[in-house]
């Protein structure tokens, strides 16, 4: 899979379509919070063309409802704390929109990249006991140590209950085995081509989920909306999913440095009881 | 959130613990509350990579230790989080999850006398108590008072401690509150072998094992659990003896009883 070009901030057919179908006051508003967000932030918005929800390929209506939404909620307040709110609100509230991707367009397995210790002891509590998490807790033992008791042999996804889950919102991001591979066995290098952002913490671990493509449900392309105030995001580059070019059936990722942009998507969040296989530990990075 | 502070970073690049000294209580509450609800204008979460709201916090305390005063600031914020969820109950706040996770990793003194509080109700009324938290986040409770209130015999949870020991769905939870160290722990094995539920006891033995070994070293482990294993049934005997021979310790608890026992007949014999 070829890495696809992009323009630095190309604005999208679709977002100017979008913008147009807005009253004249919505239009101010909107210009007003684009000036107001920071980062790559308004970039991303002006390039978002995957926000279709269920409608067809290059109908704006769900994209400005969306930008209508976020321009209403910023109009209405007067902090910058306000203003932040509002937008990752308007932003969870459009979550799931993306286009759909068609099943047959994906691998049999994805593969989820987490960094999240609160998932990872629920985990270990269901599959190990209370005491593994207990010891954890205490810093007896370290996350390696204790995934290290999870073998292929012995691990049992029924362990796992309806309340443990993927992530933390209604979709979540995963990606998937592809030709132009990725450093699955660094969680740094996975750290950089999956663009996590960098942030006030340092040594963080990265996990790797994997489990049938068919044990989730709704796989759409992210947008803007599932990135909500995190800049690293890319939206997809405005081309119709065409089966002959395989990197417009997905999103991809902006990586950092060198890396090979990786494939991107979101389904609908579910229980850890898909993972047919134990998680694997990638070691540790610094944002 | 409408104070004009803004917390700063090191030239590393990591959090301040600092300068949320000029914070002040309100600012850092407010802050904690938004966070731990998913959203933090001054330091984003990101969902892509499945970023905890807590793991910021954590690193925060990790970082300054017990005696900072922003240690202090932070225990006070999650304590009046943790009096809100209690008023508001069995409603669950959006932040509550993430706040129990911080207390179940990091000691927040200023937090602990509601769990003592939580214990005390627990233990008198279990069932009120799962009606205002339901089963799952009761033990998510518990697990914080195991750093918050630890059961140690003088402490004021102890007793508490001791009456959750006997109820089957958090008899390991209060091994662990009761238990300082190996040595206590194997104390309060034999109670907690009748009341925990079969199916989880070799699980829950298993990992004991393997985290005492690792704390404690081999030698330590077999003398203690020697010394403390004659009146345990072989029931109990038996799932040390596999938790061990897991471990890869081949001669178990009853190997040994049974080297001796076979010593005695035979000294029997000979005199």
């Amino acid at each position: 899979m070829s890495a696809p070009c992009y323009d630095p901030f190309p604005m999208s057919d679709l977002y100017q379509r979008a913008v147009a179908s807005l009253l004249e006051e919505e239009r101010e508003s909107l210009t007003v919070l684009e000036t107001w967000l920071p980062d790559r932030l308004p970039e991303n918005l002006r390039s978002e063309s995957h926000l279709l929800g269920d409608r067809p390929w290059g109908d704006p209506a769900e994209l400005a409802k969306f930008l209508r939404c976020c321009s209403r909620e910023h109009a209405k307040v007067e902090t910058d704390e306000e203003r932040r709110t509002g937008y990752q609100g308007s932003c969870t509230s459009f979550e799931g929109k993306g286009l759909p991707i068609e099943r047959d367009r994906l691998p049999d397995r994805l593969l989820r990249y987490s960094r999240s210790d609160t998932v990872t002891r629920a985990l270990i509590k269901k599959a190990l006991g209370r005491q593994a998490k207990g010891s954890l807790n205490r810093e007896l033992i370290s996350i390696d140590e204790a995934l290290a008791g999870l073998s292929t042999f012995s691990w049992d996804p029924r362990r796992m209950g309806e309340e443990d889950r993927l992530g933390r919102g209604k979709m979540v991001f995963a990606t998937f085995e592809h030709p132009a591979g990725a450093p699955r066995d660094s969680a740094q290098g996975m750290a950089e081509a999956l663009a996590l952002p960098r942030g006030p913490l340092k040594d963080e671990f990265l996990l790797e989920f994997s489990y049938p493509t068919d044990s989730v449900t709704n796989h759409r392309f992210p947008t803007v909306a599932e990135a909500g105030w995190v800049p690293e995001f890319q939206p997809a580059l405005e081309v119709r999913p065409d089966p002959a070019r395989p990197d417009t059936c997905w999103g991809q990722t902006r990586p950092r440095g060198s890396s090979t942009p990786q494939p991107e998507l979101v389904h609908g969040n579910a229980s850890l009881r898909v993972l047919d296989r134990p998680p694997r530990f990638l070691g540790r990075f610094n944002s | 959130m409408s104070e004009p502070f803004r917390p700063s970073l090191r030239k590393d690049g990591t959090f301040d613990p600092d300068c949320l000294e000029q914070a002040g209580q309100r600012w850092v509450t407010a802050w904690l509350k938004e966070r731990l609800s998913g959203h933090d204008p001054c330091f984003p979460i990101d969902k892509r990579g499945d970023e905890d709201p807590e793991s910021l916090i954590v690193a925060i305390l990790q970082d300054a230790g017990t005696v900072h005063p922003a240690t202090n600031l932070i225990g006070g914020g999650i304590l009046d989080l943790l009096d809100e969820a209690r008023k508001r109950a069995p409603q669950v706040p959006p932040y509550l999850e993430s706040a129990l996770q911080i207390c179940e990793r990091v000691r927040l003194p200023r937090t602990s006398t509601w769990f003592t509080e939580e214990l005390r109700r627990l233990a008198m009324d279990p069932q009120a108590v799962e009606e205002s938290w339901g089963p799952d986040l009761t033990e998510e409770i518990l697990y914080g008072a195991i750093l918050q209130s630890p059961g140690f015999p003088r402490a004021a949870s102890h007793e508490s401690w001791r009456a959750i020991l006997t109820m089957p769905r958090y008899a390991t939870m209060a091994w662990m509150g009761l238990a300082s160290s190996f040595d206590t722990s194997l104390g309060y094995m034999e109670d907690w072998w009748q009341v925990c539920p079969a199916p989880e006891r070799q699980a829950e033995i298993n990992q004991f094992v393997f985290t005492n070994l690792k704390t404690e070293g081999r030698q330590q482990v077999r003398e203690l659990l020697r010394r403390h294993s004659r009146s345990w049934p072989d029931a109990l005997k038996a799932a040390v003896d596999s938790a061990l021979k897991k471990n890869g310790i081949n001669e178990g608890l009853r190997a040994k009883r049974r080297i001796y026992e076979s010593a005695i007949a035979d000294a029997a014999i000979a005199a």
